[in-house]
Parts: C-alpha cells; sequence; structure tokens
C-alpha cells in the first residue's frame, strides 16, 4: 500500500502572536478566527459525547452554567479544549451549557476505507517507544471525547495518561458512559482507562493538532493499536490505544 | 609468526567460499578441466579478483586467530574476543556515557549509538537515518535497501575529495557464507543493520504480544565485541539471550521486553540482517 498521502498534518498552536493571522489560515486552534472546513471524525455524532464529557467536568469542578452559553461546537473548539485541559486553563461552563444526556448506547462506528477521516494528535510517546529506533509520532484519537480526556489527565491529573487502555477498539465506545458518571460522581480514576505514556518531543507540551487518515489505515490501526505511518520526516509510529 | 594462519587452513576457507553448499560442486572458473580437483591460483590478470580475496581470507584469519590467541585461544573461524584496543579504529564501550536515564539516554537511539553521536540532539531525540541528507521522507520505509540508502546518504562526503563518513562494507563470498563481517579497514570501525521482517505492527492476543515493525543498529567496539542502544533504552554488549554480541548476524535478536504491570510483550524481532557499513574512525554526527 502506498501511504504517501494516507496522512495529512495541520499544525494548529500558534506559538507566537506575531504568526498569528498566518496559523489562523491555517486553522484550527484559533477559536472565532479561523476554521478548518474539511473536518471529518469518524462518529458524527461526536458533540454529544464531547458536551456530556463537558457537562460531567463542570459538576465535577464545581461551575455554575454560564448564561448565555448556548452555541454547538464548532470542529475546531475540539483542538482548543484540548489545549485548555493540558494547560488547566480551562473555564468550566464557558463552552457548553447543560444539554440532555447523550445517547451513549450507539454503535462503534465503522470506517470506509476509501474515506478520509480526522482524527486528533498529540505529543506524547506511547509506552513502548522506550524499545524502539523509530520515530515517535504521537498518540491519535478517532473520537475527540477521548483527546480532551487525555488532555484533561494531564493537565488536571498531572500525569500523562494519555494513551485509552482497552480489550479492543469497540470497547472504547462503549465505555464512555461509564466515564462520564464516574467524573460527575468525582470518583474518575484516569488509571483505569488510560495508560502511562512517556513525554514527546514537547517535552509534555501535548500540541493537539488535527491529522487526515484514510479509513484503510485507520482500520489497521484499530486492529494493531500500534502502526507505521508516513510523515514529511519519514515514517513515525503512531499510537492510537494499548491493549489490556 | 605467531599469527600466521597454516597455507593450508587459508586454501581451504577460500576454495570453500566458492563451493555450492548445497551441491558441494566448486566454482568451474576454479576447477582444472583436466584433473576435475581444483585448480592453483596463477598471476594472471584472469585470477586477480580470485587472489584479492585469498588475501582477504588469509588477513582476516589471521585477525581472529590473533584475537583468539589473546583471549586465551580459539579455534580459527570463529569470531573470538578481543582484549581492549584490539580494534583501534572502534570506539570504545562506554555504557555508563549512555546511560544517563536522562539527556544523553533519551535523545539517543540505535542509530545515534552505532554513528557514536552522543549529543547535540533534541529531547526526546530519535535521529533517523536520513534526517541529516534529508532523504527521510514521506516514501520512507523500513526495508534494508532503504534504509541503507539514506544512511549512505547522510555518510557521503560534505565536498568531493572528502572521504566518506559512512561506506557500505560488503562482505567477500567466503564472510558471507560463514556469517562473518568484512575486514577492517583503516580509519573506519564497522555498524550492522538489522530490520524486522514484518512492516505493519501486529498485536496477537493470544499471547499478548505487541509485534513491532522496526529495524536496529550495533557497532564493533574497540575490544571486538558489539553493543546497541535499543531506542531510548540502555546501551548494551548483550544480545536477546543475555549473552556477550560477538557476531551482530548470528546473534540472538529476538527482543522481548516484558511489561509485570500491564502483562503485555513487546517483541521486536530484528530477523532480516541487511548489512555492514564502515564508519569513520570517532564517528559520524547523525540527525537533523
Amino acid at each position: 500500500m502506498n501511504f504517501d498521502t494516507d496522512i495529512e498534518r495541520t499544525r494548529p498552536r500558534r506559538r507566537s502572536l506575531l504568526y498569528l493571522p498566518i496559523l489562523c489560515q491555517l486553522a484550527v486552534s484559533c477559536r472565532g478566527q479561523g476554521t478548518r472546513t474539511n473536518v471529518s471524525f469518524v462518529d458524527p455524532n461526536w458533540r454529544a459525547a464531547v458536551e456530556g464529557l463537558l457537562a460531567a467536568f463542570d459538576v465535577s469542578l464545581g461551575s455554575k452554567p454560564a448564561a448565555g452559553v448556548a452555541k454547538s461546537l464548532a470542529d475546531n473548539d475540539v483542538l482548543a479544549i484540548c489545549s485548555e485541559m493540558s494547560l488547566r486553563t480551562y473555564r468550566a461552563g464557558a463552552w457548553v451549557s447543560p444539554q440532555a444526556a447523550p445517547n451513549w448506547n450507539v454503535s462503534p462506528p465503522q470506517l470506509q476505507r476509501q474515506a478520509t477521516y480526522t482524527v486528533v494528535a498529540i505529543d506524547a510517546a506511547d509506552p513502548l517507544s522506550q524499545h524502539y529506533s523509530m520515530r515517535s509520532g504521537g498518540i491519535l484519537f478517532e473520537d475527540p471525547f477521548y483527546a480532551i480526556l487525555a488532555c484533561y489527565n494531564a493537565g488536571y491529573r498531572g500525569q500523562l495518561l494519555t494513551l485509552p487502555q482497552v480489550a479492543d477498539w469497540q470497547e472504547a465506545w462503549t465505555r464512555r458512559e461509564k466515564i462520564v458518571q464516574s467524573i460527575a460522581a468525582k470518583k474518575y480514576d484516569p488509571k483505569k482507562w488510560f495508560i502511562e505514556c512517556l513525554p514527546g518531543s514537547g517535552g509534555g507540551d501535548l500540541r493537539p493538532e488535527f491529522l487526515s487518515l484514510a479509513g484503510e489505515v485507520l482500520g489497521e490501526l484499530r486492529e494493531s493499536g500500534l502502526g507505521n505511518l508516513p510523515t514529511a520526516r519519514g515514517l513515525a509510529k503512531y499510537a492510537l490505544y494499548f491493549r489490556r | 609468526m605467531a599469527n600466521k594462519v597454516p597455507m593450508s587452513d587459508i586454501d581451504n576457507a577460500f576454495y570453500g567460499s566458492y563451493t555450492d553448499p548445497k551441491t558441494g560442486k566448486l566454482d568451474s572458473r576454479l576447477v582444472d578441466p583436466k584433473t576435475g580437483k581444483r585448480r592453483p591460483l596463477t598471476g594472471n590478470a584472469a585470477d586477480a579478483e580470485f587472489r584479492k580475496e585469498w588475501t582477504k581470507i588469509k588477513k582476516h584469519l589471521e585477525e581472529e586467530k590473533k584475537c583468539a590467541a589473546k583471549a586465551g585461544g580459539g579455534k580459527v573461524g570463529l569470531v573470538a574476543a578481543c582484549p581492549p584496543g584490539a580494534k583501534p579504529d572502534s570506539p570504545p564501550y562506554e555504557p555508563a556515557k549512555w546511560n544517563d536515564k536522562g539527556a544523553v539516554q533519551n535523545s539517543t537511539n540505535c542509530y545515534a549509538y552505532a554513528m557514536n553521536s552522543r549529543t547535540g540532539h533534541p529531547a526526546d531525540g530519535r535521529p533517523q537515518p536520513g534526517d541529516k541528507s534529508g532523504t527521510n521522507g514521506p516514501g520512507s520505509t523500513n526495508t534494508c535497501p532503504d534504509v541503507t540508502s539514506r544512511v549512505l546518504a547522510d555518510g557521503a562526503p560534505a565536498k568531493a575529495g572528502d572521504p566518506a563518513s559512512i561506506e557500505s562494507a560488503p562482505q567477500c563470498p567466503y564472510q558471507k557464507q560463514n556469517q562473518l563481517p568484512p575486514p577492517d579497514k583503516k580509519g573506519y570501525y564497522l555498524v550492522a543493520l538489522v530490520v524486522t521482517s514484518i512492516t505493519k505492527d501486529k498485536y496477537d492476543p493470544v499471547t499478548k504480544t505487541y509485534n513491532t515493525a522496526d529495524y536496529h543498529w550495533y557497532r564493533q567496539d574497540d575490544n571486538g565485541n558489539w553493543s546497541g542502544k535499543p531506542g531510548h533504552d540502555e546501551a548494551s554488549d548483550k544480545d536477546a539471550s543475555g549473552k556477550t554480541i560477538t557476531n551482530p548476524e548470528t546473534c540472538d535478536r529476538d527482543e522481548k521486553f516484558f511489561d509485570p504491570k500491564t502483562g503485555v510483550t513487546q517483541r521486536l524481532n530484528y530477523d532480516r540482517f541487511c548489512g555492514y557499513f564502515y564508519v569513520q574512525k570517532g564517528g559520524a554526527q547523525v540527525g537533523s
């Protein structure tokens, strides 16, 4: 298989205000200033899950619902929320107002081999990277729910518990309700759901960003949990989850 | 001379390397048409390549005998341990300089270690073949030919007339047949490249094993043994069985790392031996 066109990286983070206008054209985490229009998450109903997660966080953090916040989350908000979580600057209640509880009983979304999907990437190295020679690309999330949760773990729990630990890829989708319930009940233990990673090249700055993957490639990652993907700097190893 | 190897041993090794191991037939160019037996080499131009090969084998066997004698004796034909300084152009085996559990260990990998490129890498660095030359890109793979071409590009002379810092080190037929490293080259030391034959990571739920696709490097140290540094792990001269690496082609390269916390094993089976390279004495700076 030729992977040459299978992965496309969009670097969202602003490193300097000087470059803000240019980077915002590239898209992503500049709220209200620039948007990426070709975002296509695996789960078209991802907003309900993320809103449910944020509502649980807000309850957990004891925030009062912010007045007038009723807008629907934009695709690009995922990266901004991730950044806020990882930097502990998340403002509870600022993103969503309480919504009806999402329907968690949904089937894990299937992939179209020829389709292109957006995943969230963070800069952390999987636990197996200690031993291999290749470059570690980072951790990928096909579900924004887990990306935000991983960023929360890193920021508010102070541990790089950023790689979902599951029996298989389907399990990640089916246990979201339990996670949300544990957060709302203030009984959430990230070690129960994630495995600890190693700092990436950012030294702990997760630098969330969007990547585009072909359905075929994402499907292989679902099966193995770990895989080599082509990047502009050669092959790099990315992790989607860790088996338990 | 103490290191002198009997002529008959050299002849046997030479003709043996031109004998098909399956059929036992000697290369027809070395057969006397009258007797049907092996013929002696001549001074003719047609035998020039054969004479070169014979000389290489002689040198190789003498080197081995020298090391074996100092190490307490050993059978000629085996790779024997050499005392420190026996390979004067190789870097010394100094794991403490690499295994600092900090800046050096976590910014280097097997490639940096093999090239003796210890510093100058970013935190979490993993210098990759081709980074230095800009040949590592979206089309890169972990196959022997692809990694080889990127490594040679990294070691290409900076300008015409300069020596290459990394060169291919082909095994001659005798060495190939006997899985022995190529002869030493003055001013250079040897490194070896291996890869996993799997190119995609696979998880085996039955054995709870991650079979990881990767590549790896070994380098020859000044004591004649070989060592490596897997990823951000510690540098070591032991193979997967815990034995001192005396030959990277024949050592146990089926590495397994069991994590008792998760019960998961990571397997890195570098079962494909790609070949040897010469690296200039002192090493070659790699990475971007």
